[in-house]
């Protein structure tokens, strides 16, 4: 009698909670249920197709970790692992290094900085499906960059006596969709980074030089050090989205598949969701593991720099 | 200002000309592939192609604007983005508004929830997606919804965190305001935070009408597999890449056409674009 | 219209700030009451409290003859003007000064007249159609008086009403709010913390400082016999002087001893000594048009030097260096007072305040 009495009084005491809040409640849950419902379906689904076997188009009815040994064992595999590796090594300091050099040019004050500005963010607006169209063209046999390089234009030396085909050579193909990663990218990391410069005063410059500090002095001793938050979210971010890139190496380097790319072959060309979905599983926790990693490198070199 | 011109500011100049030349170029080729004629695409190793057309023409453009299929696909691209700009509204305002107002236990858990939908890779969380459009209940939704659904996933992130700044910049007197004088949380919502809100969300708003007209993987994939002919614009564009000859006319006079719209809009909110673009990374 | 009485009111925020203690507060129908105090002192947050915009945390809120503690604000029959206005943006002025009235479904043919009446009221003819961005910040002061008013509010609350203006339109509608009190007649609580726009409104005047209340009076009662040093120094411009010292007895009378110097205090103190201080250690307060001023030596009087005039236009004051504080005194205007000279203070009869440290 006394608990169910308890009980009741605690249902009451929801429902009132339920009610007082309601708006609170009403606003915040179709948004959230659908992002959890997404988030379930992805575990769940992925987790589950990744454990199953997909045999010449036949499904095994009971759950098995076949996909990730044969993974673990494929070659291609593990070469498409380190080309994601390195893609993500050499794009994410690569566009710190554009993203600082367009922020630290547009920081200054000058006549038409507004327009510049929207035009250095264009790479941004423009469809990635259409850059890769422009790398395409550019660099496909006897498009302009070929020609160029064979001194078939006046005005440039001639580099090379054959022509070279970009796309068919691993190497090159890479450092194509590297290129346009690049490209398309930098205005984000320029927009962080020039929100850390334009949060430190002129003053501060001005100060530094009253002490006979040189340009030169000031960034590295003013600019950088109070750069670093700014700086450890590009590279962090950065280096997520190169982890996740698909878009680039699926239309430049279709032969040499990133991680991404090798999941859409499994997936679409070869009719295997089992192993498409077990590459997607390893490449989450990849980027779980790679995120934390740096995160604490940065951690522990700011507590250096600090002490500097 | 001062008007010297030392080695520093040369430098400066020198580099924000190349800067904008890096970003202009590709767009250049592209114009300058769209109002290509014949013989200056197809050489047969004779003459390298030119930087400008022979004989300028808009054919290609002519072609297209006539084309049933360029406009379907279109507006199948349009239909895709408004569904995903209304849905993503619907979902993200009333949240960000709550988030932006409340103090509540959990609050942190819901922001980190929804920064980590940008932790999926899109390849990765595409299979699943894909899969549950395919059952048999939801196998005959209309792709656009297909495709919207899946584009308000990634355009919600965006959507709370544009339209959390807006709120936060209203000042809550205006909300005690009408509270005092009588109307509802409900009524105080509609009828005085949004319409002062308005600007700011018709931002986000644009902003996640581009996301969605660009975006590529999740309808690449969903229109793959639901048997469809009308595609997204992005989808339809890279059909053209795999064709036995591809026609750099055509593929770069499609790129124009898709990214026109978008760069246009993007002048108009880069005001908007910063606070998306950088949302999260700094505060 | 109605009275309105706070008992015991208390405010306790979740993380243990206590803002509001124990206030009590009782305002009569038709009166026009202040609270003033340093920011930090509670004076919004009771004010939110009587809106409804705060929860009270301990004590009873009596508006008119109901308890209002758990009335929602709308059902508390008040009006509030927030110090920022809260202008709706995005509404016309009349539509703002009706939108109460809208929420409350009253007919359309009275809400117009309504707002006719507060535009006359306000001296806002013509502007109905405008937009709030439109408008100047004092015609926006009196739009949001305005929304107020046409609710005939039982209370109408004021939170630094005034404060966004700048000090010419301030004088201006610190007239034009008195002017319209006297035509209403309504129960009007000001927050501010400006003492002077206080002293010139209200009939009464509330003094808080902490989250507790130090004294409620007249204007005259507050510059006059302020209830200890805090409402002394904070009432009154420039500020009352103080002199710390102790206190001697002696005989029926009592002594005041500051820095080895001693003062022979008059015996009508005495009284005042034995009903309020406590201890030896006391501050003395002499406003600075209580001083006489002398330069020829006077027997028991403070001594001091001048060191810099200022002058304020009407008033002119002599800064005396007492016991290494400066205190200000009114001397004649246009006096050429000699500075750098040693001089003899003396307050006015019946002008002297003493307190507690």
């Amino acid at each position: 009698m006394n608990t169910a009495l308890k009980k009741e009084d605690k249902w009451n005491k929801f429902k009132e909670g339920l009610k007082k809040n309601s708006f609170l409640i009403w606003t915040l849950l179709p948004g959230f249920l659908y992002i959890i419902a997404f988030f379930v379906i992805v575990a769940f689904f992925l987790l589950k197709l990744s454990l199953t076997s997909y045999n010449g188009g036949m499904t095994q009815e009971s759950l098995t970790i076949a996909n990730y040994l044969k993974l673990i064992e494929s070659e291609e595999f593990r070469t498409a692992f380190v080309r994601t590796f390195i893609f993500v090594l050499i794009t994410t300091p690569l566009q710190l290094v554009t993203g600082l050099i367009g922020a630290i040019l547009i920081n200054k004050k000058f006549k038409f900085r507004g327009v510049v500005r929207s035009i250095l963010l264009l790479p941004l607006a423009i469809p990635t499906i259409v850059t890769t169209a422009t790398l395409l063209l550019l660099f496909s046999k006897g498009g302009h960059i070929t020609s160029l390089l064979m001194g078939e234009y006046p005005w440039f030396p001639k580099i090379t006596q054959h022509e070279i085909s970009f796309l068919n050579k691993e190497s090159l193909a890479l450092g194509i969709s590297i290129l346009g990663k690049v490209w398309r990218d930098t205005p984000i990391s320029m927009l962080i980074l020039l929100a850390g410069l334009q949060s430190i005063s002129e003053e501060q410059y001005e100060a530094a030089k009253t002490m006979g500090s040189t340009t030169i002095q000031n960034f590295f001793y003013i600019t950088l050090p109070l750069l670093v938050p700014s700086i450890s979210s590009v590279l962090v971010l950065r280096s997520i989205e190169a982890w996740k890139e698909f878009i680039f190496p699926y239309i430049l380097a279709p032969s040499y598949p990133v991680l991404g790319v090798l999941i859409e072959k499994y997936y679409v060309q070869m009719f295997d969701p089992g192993t498409a979905s077990a590459i997607g599983v390893i490449l989450i926790i990849v980027i779980l593991i790679g995120t934390t990693v740096l995160n604490w490198i940065l951690k522990k070199m700011q507590s250096y720099l600090v002490k500097i | 200002m001062e008007r010297r011109w030392n080695l520093q500011k040369i430098i400066w100049f020198a580099m924000i000309i190349l800067s904008i030349f890096i970003v202009v170029f590709p767009i250049y080729i592209m114009f300058k592939y769209s109002i290509s004629d014949r013989s200056s695409w197809i050489t047969g190793g004779r003459y390298p192609v030119p930087w400008w057309p022979f004989k300028p023409t808009f054919e290609m453009y002519k072609y297209y604007l006539s084309d049933t299929r360029f406009w379907g696909n279109g507006f199948l691209s349009i239909k895709i983005a408004l569904l995903t700009v209304a849905l993503s509204m619907f979902f993200g305002a009333p949240a960000a508004y709550s988030l932006a107002r409340y103090k509540f236990n959990g609050k942190a858990v819901l922001l980190f929830l929804i920064l980590s939908i940008r932790l999926i890779p899109d390849i990765s969380s595409v299979i699943p997606v894909a899969t549950v459009f395919n059952f048999a209940f939801l196998y005959n939704l209309p792709v656009t919804l297909k495709v919207a659904l899946a584009h308000t996933l990634l355009g919600l992130p965006y959507v709370i965190y544009i339209a959390q700044g807006v709120f936060e910049t209203i000042p809550v007197d205006l909300e005690e305001q009408a509270h005092i004088m009588g109307a509802g949380k409900l009524y105080t919502f509609i009828r005085i935070i949004l319409p002062v809100a308005l600007p700011g969300l018709a931002a986000g708003a644009i902003y996640v009408f581009l996301l969605s007209w660009n975006e590529f993987v999740f309808s690449y994939f969903i229109t793959a597999t639901s048997s469809v002919d009308v595609l997204p614009l992005p989808v339809y564009l890279k059909s053209l890449f795999g064709a036995f000859t591809p026609n750099p006319v055509s593929i770069a006079t499609l790129s124009l056409l898709v990214s026109l719209p978008v760069i246009v809009f993007t002048f108009i909110i880069q005001k908007y674009m910063v606070a998306g673009t950088t949302a999260g990374a700094v505060k | 219209m109605a009275g309105l009485t706070l008992k015991n009111i208390q405010k306790i925020y979740p993380n243990g700030y206590h803002a509001v203690k124990d206030l009590n507060i009782d305002i009569k129908d038709g009166e026009f009451v202040s609270l003033v105090g340093p920011s930090g002192c509670g004076k919004t947050t009771t004010l939110r409290m009587i809106a409804g915009l705060e929860s009270i945390s301990g004590g009873e809120l009596w508006i008119g003859d109901k308890l209002a503690n758990n009335v929602a604000p709308k059902d508390r029959g008040i009006a509030m003007v927030f110090q920022s206005y809260a202008l709706f943006p995005h509404m016309t002025v009349a539509a703002n000064i009706g939108f109460g009235l809208k929420i409350k479904k009253v007919e359309k043919k009275i809400i117009n007249e309504k707002i006719e009446w507060a535009l006359d009221l306000l001296d806002l003819n013509g502007l109905g159609d405008r937009k709030p961005s439109q408008l100047s910040g004092g015609q926006r002061q009196r739009v949001a008086l305005g929304r107020a008013l046409v609710l005939d509010p039982e209370v109408l609350l004021l939170d630094e009403p005034l404060s966004n203006l700048d000090a010419k339109l301030r004088i201006k509608m610190r007239t034009e709010l008195k002017r319209i009190h006297k035509q209403l007649k309504s129960t009007i609580i000001y927050v501010t913390h400006d003492q002077a726009e206080a002293m010139t409104l209200s009939d009464r005047i509330v003094v808080m400082k902490k989250g507790e209340l130090m004294q409620i009076g007249s204007p005259s009662e507050v510059y006059n016999k302020p209830a200890n040093k805090f409402v002394a120094g904070f009432i009154g411009s420039p500020p009352m002087n103080f002199i710390e010292g102790e206190l001697i007895k002696d005989g029926e009378n009592y002594i005041f001893k500051y820095n080895g110097n001693v003062y022979k205090l008059p015996s009508y103190l005495k009284d005042v000594i034995k009903e309020k201080i406590k201890g030896k250690e006391v501050v003395l307060g002499v406003r600075p048009e209580d001083f006489e001023i002398s330069l020829q030596p006077i027997e028991n009087a403070i001594e001091g030097m001048s060191i810099v005039t200022e002058t304020l236009g009407s008033d002119d004051y002599v800064a005396v260096e007492v016991n290494k504080k400066l205190l200000s005194v009114r001397i004649e205007p246009d006096s050429n007072f000699p500075l750098d000279r040693k001089v003899y203070l003396t307050p006015k009869e019946e002008k002297f305040h003493i307190f507690n440290k």
